[in-house]
């Protein structure tokens, strides 16, 4: 991350843990389309923000969210709470 | 030589080019020979020159830095345009309409031309409208720009704080909207000197707003950049056909965006000599869009007729 933009990744961070709960509900409605919305946008600021893992999850999401397959798009969202409660930020 | 040049005082011409370069001006109530005229003087102070029918009146005051205005070539609806309008103009007339004060009573900048007048004339009259560089978007905007400004149009509010925290960071000035009708009004009202573009964005997507830029003759050499997550190639294909200056597919790194934007800014800034010029009909008489390109180092321009 270029000097003076690091006070931008804690509430990005804080924002993708906030997430999780509306993404789960989407898939528990069916709302296939938004959840490709907000994956396709996790893909495009992912790596942006130093967080490659995120970018990649964000790909897979919004492949499995366009074929609506449910049950993918419940492994990786999994995958993508473990991940956003494991990462730490090192100063 | 550009006429400036021709005047017989280098320094004079010199700092009425630099001051005038890189500028918009409207005309109005020109036949057609005349604005070719105009044209070819504004053009050869590297500044772009555009034609508009009487009707665009306001709105084309409103996108250039200044006017140039033929008096008698205006109807009604024109005279009472330009009698309202706050953009910098300089209005030809003869004497006799001058005098009988058809223009008068202006708290607004404006200058008055005689005619007949000179090539250098018209330049050293726009100089003296226009003062020095910022001196017409201050009038405009009620405040004087300075840094470089970027429009940033992305529905994505994470991605346009990073984008603006990482151009500011350079002394690069930021206005940032989520959508692209917004994106469009914002172009026409800051006049920003770059756009970054996102692809897909709710209301009209990335590909429309391009396209009506490019349309639009006073934004169409603006600098966009097509910032967007879509992978599909096809999308880079289309924004090349609608003459985007740069595509980057995000996921991108502040370094590398900086980068291109500011190489984008440079380069534009040198080339602007070599823009297309585009001069619609309207009341100057002419028919279908006649299109000026102007080689930077000699001025020479050649006109073709659409």
């Amino acid at each position: 991350m270029p000097d003076g933009l690091e006070e931008l990744v804690p509430p990005y961070l804080s924002s993708r843990r906030q997430e999780i709960p509306e993404l789960k509900k989407m898939l528990a409605d069916g709302d296939f389309a938004r959840l490709s919305i907000v994956a396709h946008n996790l893909k495009g600021t992912g790596q942006s923000y130093g967080f490659s893992d995120l970018t990649m999850l964000g790909r897979a999401l919004e492949e499995s969210a366009h074929s609506a397959d449910g049950p993918a798009v419940r492994g990786l969202l999994d995958q993508l709470g473990d991940y956003l409660e494991r990462v730490q930020l090192v100063s | 030589m550009s006429t400036a040049e021709q005047s017989g005082n280098p320094a004079r011409a010199l700092e009425i080019t630099a001051t005038l370069s890189g500028r918009r001006f409207g005309l109005c109530g020109f036949d057609g020979e005349e604005a070719e005229r105009v044209s070819r003087i504004i053009c050869g102070i590297n500044s772009l020159a555009f034609a508009f029918d009487e009707s665009l009146l306001s709105e084309s005051a409103r996108i250039c830095d200044g006017m140039v205005i033929k008096l008698a070539g205006l109807g009604p609806e024109g005279q009472r345009a330009e009698a309202t309008s706050s953009s910098p103009i300089l209005v030809t007339a003869s004497s006799q309409a001058l005098l009988q004060g058809t223009a008068a009573a202006y708290g607004w900048p404006r200058d008055f031309m005689n005619e007949p007048w000179s090539d250098a004339e018209l330049l050293v009259r726009l100089f003296r409208l226009l003062g020095p560089p910022g001196g017409a978007r201050a009038v405009a905007t009620g405040k004087a720009r300075v840094d470089p400004l970027v429009l940033v149009a992305d529905d994505d509010p994470d991605l346009t704080a990073l984008v603006e925290a990482t151009l500011r960071n350079d002394g690069i000035s930021c206005r940032t909207t989520e959508n692209g009708l917004t994106a469009l009004r914002m172009a026409r009202e800051i006049m920003p000197d770059l756009v970054l573009l996102d692809v897909r964005m709710p209301g009209i997507n990335g590909f429309e707003v391009l396209g009506t830029i490019r349309r639009d003759p006073g934004l169409q050499t603006l600098p966009v950049i097509l910032l967007t997550g879509c992978d599909d190639p096809a999308d880079v294909v289309r924004g090349s056909e609608l003459h985007a200056d740069e595509y980057i597919a995000k996921p991108v790194s502040p370094n590398v965006l900086l980068n291109r934007v500011k190489r984008l800014l440079s380069t534009h800034s040198r080339s602007a000599a070599r823009w297309t010029r585009t001069l619609s009909g309207g009341s100057a008489g002419g028919k279908g869009v006649r299109r000026w390109s102007l080689d930077r180092d000699s001025h020479a321009g050649a006109l073709e007729q659409a």
